[in-house]
């Protein structure tokens, strides 16, 4: 007459356990689902009825309670198909109740009594508080991401109430397989002719996390350069890769095989985004957004001049913080949002503005596009470069340059060092702890001073400053950072006044 | 108190109120002699007045109707009357600060804002060029302007973007008084980015236009605006134009009015500089800097410093070096600073000239930039801009 089942749903990329109660009583015919679920939840009734109906088994004709607590929390997506479903055949006596016990299970049910993939399943398996899952063979590998050995796998409605009916069901056991770096598919740095200072630049930016603004016209190799910076970054570190894994599974974004996403991921949203794709949000259920899916990788932001002034903005604040706070009328979220920011843009509409002369564009048409621009945003990129187009000679004679894997080991040590000071990498260091571990000689202090008078930099740039040189140094294998190691953070920050105008 | 407008006056502006009709029109009115009053009175009564010639292709009866009603409907001298409520002045030719008095296609009248004794005393150079220049001809430009009014010659540009703008500031960063020449009524500032400058040309030095107050930027009222400048000064300097650009056309009015034309030398890569280089092979005579200029305006110019390290790509690599101050400087140093006084030069190619490594490059540079040796714009090493 009873039955419970445990399951889960996910709000932005946490899962929350849900216990699935399930009535069956005499009365008139007749369905309920209570406890707040939103419309894709409450469509599980044709599913599931017709699912099990096809599985060969019987839909009870009476009055059938389904409670879905806690009832405080809004239930969405069609993962707690497969629970319903099992609670049903449970509180009709058509499997023995105590089957369920220690058990959850998340799935959509197809009318034919497939079970589907569903969302966020990394997620959701992390949140169910039962011994064992039963999940879909489709999200398997990535449920046994964060609940090791405890996943059941299924391909339909029948197969688990077979299962249970005899008490076996198969296990899927998932070895988190390493992801050999060499066998990464994407660009090698080596590609790359000419251009030693962007080269450099990206060495820098992947070295110490710092973000990187590129201007440069049509062509000049901006987006060849920024789609090689994530080969440089090592593997994601357990806790992150978690992490990424959890955002990636939410977002619906494809897990790699072994489920465990263990690169650090390039996201490259195109210019048309809106501030919530970016930034995370919805009005149906609280998704994650771009930036939160390229936590611990790399936001690429193409065409940086094209964006909505208002999305762009919005990423100040993460930026700053490492997370972001999504907040609805009906719910809130905060969501992981620590990502290396790369950015290209044009010097201007026709794109051959700057020093060259050539530019076509009217005065007017050239403000509108920096104009997008805030001075915030900009102040928040602690490497400028900009990148030209290498010349005829270096494109088809210029020998083959460094390999990823070459830059990736100088890349390794200085994040090696970054973690014996305790941060992932030298961009989050506090400021509080920097006079401690980037010390600075006489005249680096005499070099920064003379830039805080010309006013080339405010307060925040010269933290930045101060962790770029501290990359720098560890780059050069330099333990105190002097004026020279400082020169060339300040060199590196330079602003394309040509492209942006003169203030800051 | 200002002496009250005569009568020639008042119908001179009457005319050029009216809608449709522009420098070629109101030449055809008032060329052959028949006095403005008369024209007007003509008008008035929608009559086209006797001895002017046939009218040209466009003024039809219509036109001749509407500009009978708009003469009719409105007092010359109560329209008149808001141009001084604005400050403005109007002078015509029997004004003594008449500028154009053996021009071959003079205004029929002037409205100025500022000081109209600019016009009479000292040299007029017009500086002018493209509104999509380069960097460094907003430099040269800037740097012209500035050495220019420090001679103490009247800068006279057209207050477009770019070139035009920049020779005017320059001259007021030394104090100058610039005159600027506008193809719009006087209260109608245009390029709207310029208002600044706008309010400032007027304040300390003088704006002068031959379109009645409020009328709106047109096309062919900036070409017409070009033969005001070259027919006004004493020298035409083209200091950046594109092969085909509008900066000629106003070489062309000066040529025809018999006023030198000089054009600065460029890079021959620049497609900015491609008009003014074409210039030069002609046989116009190059303007490295000031001293140039004045040279053809009969001055002495000033001392040799100066203005040769803004003309950068101009004057050469060897005698911009040696315009900017070497003591102290490594030859480390030094060889960058030759590149970047040679042009703008990126570090990717500092890089491929000089041996060292990347840190140490960008230190060197920022050393450079702290004593304001070189500017860094982006990762482009130049020198600065003149001050």
């Amino acid at each position: 007459m009873f039955a419970t089942m445990s399951s889960a749903v996910v709000e932005g990329v946490d899962g929350h356990a849900v216990t699935v109660e399930v009535h069956v009583s005499q009365g008139l015919p007749g369905y309920t689902l209570v406890g707040m679920p939103d419309a894709s939840c409450r469509e599980s009734r044709d599913r599931v009825r017709s699912a099990i109906l096809s599985s060969g088994l019987r839909w009870p004709q009476r009055r059938v309670t389904i409670n879905l607590a806690p009832s405080s929390l809004r239930k969405n997506g069609a993962a707690l198909d497969l629970p319903i479903a099992l609670g049903i055949l449970a509180a009709s006596d058509q499997i023995e109740p105590a089957t369920l016990n220690g058990l959850g299970a998340i799935g959509e049910l197809g009318l034919d009594g497939s079970l589907r993939a569903v969302g966020g399943v990394v997620c959701l398996a992390g949140a169910i508080v039962a011994k064992k899952i039963i999940t879909p063979v489709d999200g398997a590998a990535e449920a046994a991401v964060t609940r090791p050995g405890a996943v059941l796998a299924a391909h339909s409605l029948g197969q688990v109430v077979e299962a249970l009916r005899q008490g076996d069901l198969p296990l899927v056991r998932v070895t988190p397989s390493r992801v050999d770096r060499s066998a990464t598919p994407g660009a090698d740095l080596s590609d790359v002719r000419g251009q030693p200072l962007a080269r450099w630049a990206l060495e820098v930016a992947a070295a110490g996390g710092h973000h990187l603004l590129m201007v440069g016209p049509p062509g000049s190799g901006k987006t060849m350069l920024a789609s090689r910076l994530v080969g440089l970054l090592p593997d994601l570190d357990g806790e992150q890769a978690l992490l990424t894994t959890r955002v990636h599974s939410a977002a619906g974004v494809a897990l790699p095989v072994g489920g465990l996403v263990r690169r650090p991921p390039l996201r490259a949203p195109h210019h048309g985004a809106s501030m919530v794709s970016l930034v995370g949000g919805g009005t149906a259920a609280l998704r994650p957004g771009e930036i939160s899916c390229a936590a611990g990788g790399v936001l690429f932001l193409d065409e940086l001049g094209e964006f909505a002034p208002t999305a762009l903005d919005a990423l100040r604040q993460p930026l700053e913080e490492g997370v972001v706070r999504v907040a609805r009328a009906a719910r809130t979220a905060t969501l992981p949002a620590r990502f290396l920011l790369v950015a290209a843009m044009n010097p201007c509409p026709c794109g051959e503005g700057g020093v060259t002369g050539r530019c076509r564009c009217s005065e007017a048409a050239r403000a509108r596009y920096t104009r997008r621009l805030s001075g915030p945003l900009l102040d928040r990129f602690d490497i400028r470069v900009e990148v030209r187009p290498p010349a005829a000679d270096v494109l088809l004679n210029g020998a083959n340059e460094e390999s990823t894997a070459e830059v990736a080991t100088r890349v390794e040590k200085v994040r090696l060092a970054a973690a014996e000071r305790g941060v992932t990498c030298n961009a989050q260091l506090p400021p509080d702890r920097l006079d401690e571990v980037a010390p600075l000689t006489a005249e680096a202090k005499a070099a920064l001073r003379a830039a805080l008078e010309s006013n080339d930099l405010t307060g925040r740039g010269l933290t930045r400053i101060r962790t770029v040189a501290r990359t720098i140094a560890d780059l050069v294998g330099a333990d105190v950072i002097d004026d020279q190691i400082v020169g060339s953070a300040l060199s590196m920050r330079a602003r394309p006044v040509s492209v942006l105008g003169a203030s800051r | 108190m200002r002496a009250a407008p005569t009568p020639d006056l008042v119908a001179r502006a009457a005319l050029v109120s009216l809608k449709g009709v522009g420098p070629t029109r109101s030449r055809w009115l008032l060329g052959s002699g028949v006095p403005a009053t008369e024209v007007v009175a003509h008008l008035r009564d929608e009559r086209l007045p006797p001895g002017i010639g046939a009218a040209p292709p466009g003024v039809t009866a219509k036109l001749v109707q509407d500009w009978s009603r708009l003469l009719r409907c409105s007092e010359a001298a109560d329209m008149l009357a808001g141009a001084y409520r604005q400050g403005f002045d109007v002078i015509g030719p029997e004004d003594d600060h008449w500028p154009y008095a053996e021009d071959p296609d003079p205004p029929s009248v002037l409205f100025s804002l500022g000081d109209l004794d600019l016009m009479g005393d000292s040299p007029l150079v017009a500086v002018v060029g493209t509104r999509r220049c380069s960097t460094i001809g907003r430099r040269v430009a800037f740097g012209l302007g500035a050495e220019l009014a420090e001679a103490g010659v009247v800068v006279v540009s057209g207050l477009a973007a770019g070139v035009d703008a920049a020779a005017h500031q320059g001259a007021l960063s030394v104090g100058g008084r610039p005159l600027g020449v506008v193809g719009t009524g006087l209260d109608v500032v245009y390029p709207t980015a310029n208002r600044r400058l706008w309010h400032q040309v007027a304040t300390n030095g003088l704006l002068i236009s031959e379109a009645f107050p409020g009328t709106k930027p047109e096309r062919w009222r900036f070409p017409a605006r070009n033969r005001l400048m070259a027919g006004l000064a004493d020298i035409v300097v083209i200091v950046e134009s594109h092969d085909q650009g509008g900066s000629l056309h106003t070489v062309n009015e000066a040529l025809e009015r018999g006023c030198p034309v000089l054009a600065v030398p460029g890079s021959v890569t620049s497609p900015a500089a491609a008009g003014t280089n074409q210039l030069l092979v002609d046989g116009c005579p190059p303007a490295r800097n000031a001293s140039d200029v004045l040279d053809v305006l009969g001055l002495f110019g000033p001392p040799e410093h100066g203005l040769s390290s803004g003309s950068g790509s101009g004057s050469g690599s060897g005698g911009s070096a040696d315009g900017v101050s070497v003591d102290g400087l490594s030859a480390f140093e030094r060889s960058i600073v030759n590149q970047a006084a040679a042009a703008p030069v990126h570090l990717d190619d500092l890089l491929s000239t000089v041996r060292a490594t990347i840190p140490e490059i960008l230190a060197t540079v920022n050393a450079l930039v702290e004593r304001g040796t070189v500017e860094l714009d982006g990762s482009t090493v130049s020198l600065p801009a003149p001050t």
